[in-house]
Order: C-alpha cells, then sequence, then structure tokens
C-alpha cells in the first residue's frame, strides 16, 4: 500500500491525465458516444458484446499460467510445504486484476452504449471467474482454450446462447481441480518470469516473443528459413484467431473507427509474434553466423511470408463480419507485416541515448521512446497515409 | 526394495528409445549408478525416479509407490540434485541450512553471500544441501561437475556416508573413479540398446 502511495506520489501528472481519460466515459458519455458511435445507432446488447470480449481476453491471458512458477532456489531448499498456496494466491491476484478492467469496460460500456441484461451479465462473470480460477491453477490441456472462443461466439450468437456460455463453463469447472503443477513446469515459468521482468526492466518487448517449436523442415533456402521460423511460432495462432474474432466485434460497437486501424493493429499484433525467428537470427551473432543469406534477403523474405499470413488473417475477420474493402485491407496486410519486421530487426536499445525531454512536467526520454516505438512509427504513418488517399479518393 | 523398474522404457521423438525393457531392484543402503555418453539418458532416468517424466512404457516405483514429486511428503524422503537445483544468490551458505532446517554441516565455504562464491564452492553448497537434506533416497546427476580432485574425493566419502546412514543412492556419472568407489549397482545406458546392468 506504501509502495502505491509513493508511486502516485512520483507520477501525479500520469495519474492525474490517465485518471481523467479512464473518467471520461462517466462525464462526458455522450461526447464519447459521438466519437466512437457517431451517427450510427447505437449497438444491439453493445455492452453486452464488450462484457464477453473483456471475459474472452481476460480467460485467455490468465489461462497462460504466468502465475505458474516457483523460484529453482526455493525448491532446492525449501521444498518440504504446501506449493499450492502461494500459485493459487497468485491466480487470485491475477484474476482480480481482471476483474477490475472488466468491471470498468462494463461500466463505462453501460454509461455509453446502454446497460445490459444484469443477471446474465453476472452470471457470464461468475462463470468465467470460476472456470479461469479452477482450470489455471492445473497443468494446461488443449480443450480449455475453447472458452474464450466461446465467449467471443456468444457475442454473435443470440442472446440466450450466451447463458449456453454460462453452463458450460459452469459444467467445465466443476471436475476436480486435477494434478498439481510439476517442477518441471515451475522452473519454466520462474525463467519466463525473470524473462518478463528484465524485458520490462529493460523496456524490450522483443524478449517476450514467443518460444519456437520444433519444425520438421528442409533448411535448404532463405525461403524455408523463413518459413520454418514462422511455423515454429504456432503457439501464436490461437492468439491470432481471437483477434481475428475480436476485431469485427470492435468495429460493431464503435463503427465510426475506421476498419483500415482495426486490421492494421490487429494484423501488427497478429505478426510481430511470428517474426521471432527474424529477430534471433538478426540480433544474435552466433545465429547469424548460421545464416548465408543477407540481411536485407531476409528481411524481404520474412515481409513476403509474413503479408501472405497478414492477408489470410484478414481473410478470416472479412469472414467473421469486418466490412470488405479488399484493395486497403491487402495494403494493410502488407503494412503490418513491413511493420512487424521493422519491430523484430530493431538494434539493441542503447540506454546512452535515452535523451530525457521535458513535457509540461514530466520527463519522457525521448531516445529511448524513438527506440522502442520502431514498428508502430511505421505503422501509424502508413494507416494515416492509407487513411488520407482512400479517404480523398 | 526403495526402488523398482519394470519394463521401464523412455522414447524421444517417433522411434529412438534411449532406454528400454530396464529392469531393477535399489534396496537401501546402496548405490546404483547410471553411466553412458551425453544424451543416452542418464538425467532422464533420474527424472522417471523423481517423477518429473513420465516414462513412455513399464513403470517405477518408489517405496511402493510411483514417484510423484507434486506430494510433499515424497519431497521430504527424496533428496535431489538437478541441473536445476540453485541457490538463493543473497544468502550465505549457513542461511541455506537454516532454510531446510538442518544443523549446519562443517565445511569450509566463507561466510558470504552465495553469489560471491566461486563455481566450484557453489557446486559444493549445491550437494552439501543435498546431502543435508532428510532423505531415504538420494538422486545426483553428475555430481562431480565443476567439483576439483579434493572435492571428489570428499564427494564420494559422502555417497558412503549416504549409504551408511541407510539411504539408496541414484548417481549419474561421467567420472569412472567415483562410480568405481561408490557403486553397488551399475547401469550403462550406452551398451545393448541401453539396458545393460550388472551388479557388484
Amino acid at each position: 500500500m506504501r509502495a502505491f502511495g509513493r508511486w502516485l506520489a512520483d507520477w501525479p501528472i500520469v495519474v492525474f491525465v490517465l485518471g481523467g481519460v479512464l473518467a471520461l466515459p462517466f462525464y462526458k458519455a455522450a461526447d464519447v458516444r459521438a466519437k466512437f458511435i457517431g451517427d450510427h445507432p447505437l449497438p444491439v446488447d453493445g455492452t453486452l458484446t464488450l462484457l464477453l470480449v473483456a471475459l474472452a481476453v481476460s480467460v485467455f491471458s490468465v489461462l497462460r499460467r504466468s502465475h505458474v512458477w516457483a523460484d529453482p532456489a526455493r525448491l532446492t531448499w525449501d521444498d518440504t510445504g504446501d506449493r499450492d498456496r502461494p500459485i493459487t494466491r497468485r491466480l487470485l491476484g491475477a484474476l482480480a486484476v481482471r476483474a477490475a478492467v472488466v468491471g470498468y469496460l462494463f461500466a463505462a460500456g453501460g454509461v455509453v452504449l446502454g446497460w445490459p441484461d444484469l443477471v446474465l451479465s453476472v452470471a457470464l462473470v461468475l462463470a468465467a471467474g470460476v472456470f479461469a480460477y479452477r482450470r489455471a491453477a492445473r497443468p494446461a490441456h488443449p480443450a480449455e482454450l475453447a472458452a474464450p472462443f466461446l465467449l467471443v461466439a456468444a457475442s454473435i450468437a443470440p442472446q440466450w446462447t450466451a447463458w449456453l456460455v454460462v453452463g458450460v463453463l459452469a459444467a467445465a469447472a466443476i471436475p476436480g481441480r486435477g494434478l498439481l503443477a510439476r517442477r518441471d513446469e515451475l522452473v519454466r515459468g520462474w525463467n519466463a518470469k525473470v524473462l518478463r521482468s528484465v524485458s520490462a526492466a529493460f523496456g524490450d518487448v522483443l524478449a517476450l516473443l514467443p518460444a519456437a517449436r520444433p519444425v520438421r523442415l528442409r533448411l535448404t533456402s532463405t525461403a524455408r528459413l523463413v518459413l520454418a521460423g514462422v511455423a515454429a511460432r504456432r503457439s501464436a495462432l490461437p492468439s491470432a484467431l481471437l483477434i481475428a474474432l475480436v476485431v469485427p466485434l470492435l468495429h460493431r460497437l464503435f463503427p465510426v473507427v475506421d476498419p483500415g486501424w482495426l486490421t492494421g493493429v490487429g494484423g501488427y499484433l497478429v505478426l510481430v509474434p511470428l517474426a521471432g525467428g527474424l529477430s534471433e537470427v538478426v540480433r544474435v551473432a552466433g545465429l547469424r553466423r548460421w545464416v548465408p543469406a543477407s540481411t536485407r534477403a531476409l528481411k524481404l523474405t520474412t515481409t513476403g511470408v509474413l503479408t501472405a499470413v497478414g492477408l489470410a488473417w484478414v481473410a478470416l475477420t472479412v469472414l467473421f463480419g469486418l466490412p470488405v474493402a479488399p484493395r486497403v485491407e491487402s495494403l494493410t496486410a502488407l503494412l503490418a507485416a513491413w511493420a512487424a519486421v521493422r519491430t523484430a530487426t530493431r538494434p539493441d536499445i542503447d540506454y546512452a541515448s535515452a535523451v530525457a525531454v521535458d513535457a509540461g512536467g514530466l520527463y519522457v526520454p525521448v531516445g529511448l521512446a524513438r527506440q522502442l516505438v520502431r514498428g508502430p512509427d511505421l505503422l501509424l504513418f502508413g494507416l494515416l497515409v492509407l487513411n488520407a488517399y482512400f479517404h480523398s479518393s | 526394495m526403495l526402488v523398482r523398474l519394470s519394463g521401464l522404457g523412455v522414447r524421444v521423438g517417433a522411434e529412438r528409445w534411449l532406454f528400454r525393457g530396464l529392469d531393477l531392484e535399489l534396496a537401501e543402503g546402496s548405490c546404483l549408478a547410471l553411466t553412458g555418453v551425453n544424451g543416452s539418458g542418464k538425467s532422464t532416468l533420474l527424472r522417471c525416479l523423481y517423477g518429473v517424466q513420465d516414462p513412455t512404457e513399464g513403470s517405477v516405483t518408489v517405496d511402493g509407490q510411483p514417484p510423484d514429486e507434486r506430494r510433499p511428503e515424497f519431497r521430504r524422503a527424496v533428496s535431489v540434485l538437478f541441473d536445476d537445483s540453485a541457490l538463493f544468490g543473497e544468502y550465505t551458505p549457513a542461511q541455506h541450512f537454516e532454510l531446510l532446517g538442518v544443523e549446519e554441516p562443517d565445511h569450509d565455504l566463507p561466510d558470504v553471500p552465495s553469489r560471491q562464491l566461486s563455481a566450484g564452492q557453489q557446486r559444493r553448497l549445491l550437494l552439501r544441501g543435498a546431502f543435508a537434506r532428510p532423505h531415504r533416497l538420494l538422486l545426483l546427476d553428475e555430481p562431480e561437475r565443476a567439483v576439483d580432485a579434493a572435492g571428489r574425493e570428499w564427494l564420494a566419502g559422502m555417497v558412503k556416508a549416504a549409504k551408511a546412514a541407510g539411504a539408496a543412492v541414484v548417481i549419474a556419472s561421467h567420472f569412472p573413479p567415483l562410480v568405481q568407489a561408490v557403486a553397488d549397482q551399475f547401469v550403462d545406458l550406452d551398451e545393448a540398446g541401453g539396458t545393460a546392468e550388472r551388479t557388484r
């Protein structure tokens, strides 16, 4: 609590600005509605859709099990007690944070989009929470990933299906909690946690790209190497599918927001993890020596492969209801792939050139920020250009 | 018998068996040495004995039960030194033994946080911890690694002492003098498709 107080004191302007933005829906609901919905009619069951999307993302993120870890030193020297208790405590903390976010979105959605069936909403939150609590403290099972997709699917289907989802989640949560995490899983979780901490401390998100899985492919050409690098990151596919489902829903909720922007941002988020192979080859000198191709050839080939993947992903969003604009969508896929490659090939961060600038009382490390936005900067610029061109012609 | 393996096999990939059809029994107060080249399955067999890895076929029991390190009572009976064993960098050797709840054994390690110890000293501390922790079964994965000549002699003495105290010891090693000094049974995972066993 004292640490939180200190943080508040250290970041008064950030807290003030962030608090003001987050409070906007509550004291300027009409303005927010005009900004995101405009003259369009209010989406039917808008807040329920927002709630389902928020719950789906929350359940999906909890099922990543970033709370399942144990310090190897503790496993070596102090491991005769109950291992489960600290994991459950961390899980409850993770659920509480997500519940706060979902609660905020529900309240803001209710004010801006109208209030949904409260009984159904509470039932959905409880069912999703209990399901996540029961499943996420135990070893993963592939079938559990159906839960977030069921939640999103319920927002497309008739409202009664949401009750069905409540029933399915509750039933899936009933079986015994099953086995505890094993030592190897706990150590793996610890290593991932250390990586997250280091990555957060140094602002280097590239360290968080998904680890590669084995791929049986002969690596006889640059194209095959790039394909193998993408295929090795197939663990990112479930999140790609979830984003493909969420993007059309966001467009339905906020019709004023141009679909190109949603496609661009969504596509970038989908493609960056798949560029992990390129990132490793370019950034790690020991790996680079195995690959005779030039860096330029690697970048171009990766951009080509990622564009193809991006187009397939865009086709999915269209299938799920995003309005079709083939030329814009194709160019957006290419732009997202290019931006992902730019992010993946970012040189190591140079902390010596952080260059802090006073921005209204808040010191912003502009030099650092410039390095960190490599990739998103291209995406933003490209989307602005595409938006201006296609809306003026 | 404290440890029983019956037809134990672990396959990696579609076709390659690390070992297969492994049968053996290990009594309390005796030592089994696992030998073989890198990748022959020594650490995998140790992981099976600790319940961290499921065998592809066959069974393994420790004190009549399938090993399962998720059970606290199992962990209280089995002490291990694996690749993932670690030290608290901020704690001294004495503090580590306090964590174990045992009397600090005689040692020549300096009273400094473990991150200030040399690699060999850190390894010695890990070994001290594995031996000091109360156990009926001791699993050691290449304990001789990073240990100097005098330390290897000390290590052999510690294994003998553990045996004398009634513990069963399974040791994976690349160091023949240590194996010769302490082992009562041997499994060479290179021989005869990885299933050769000899008893001294």
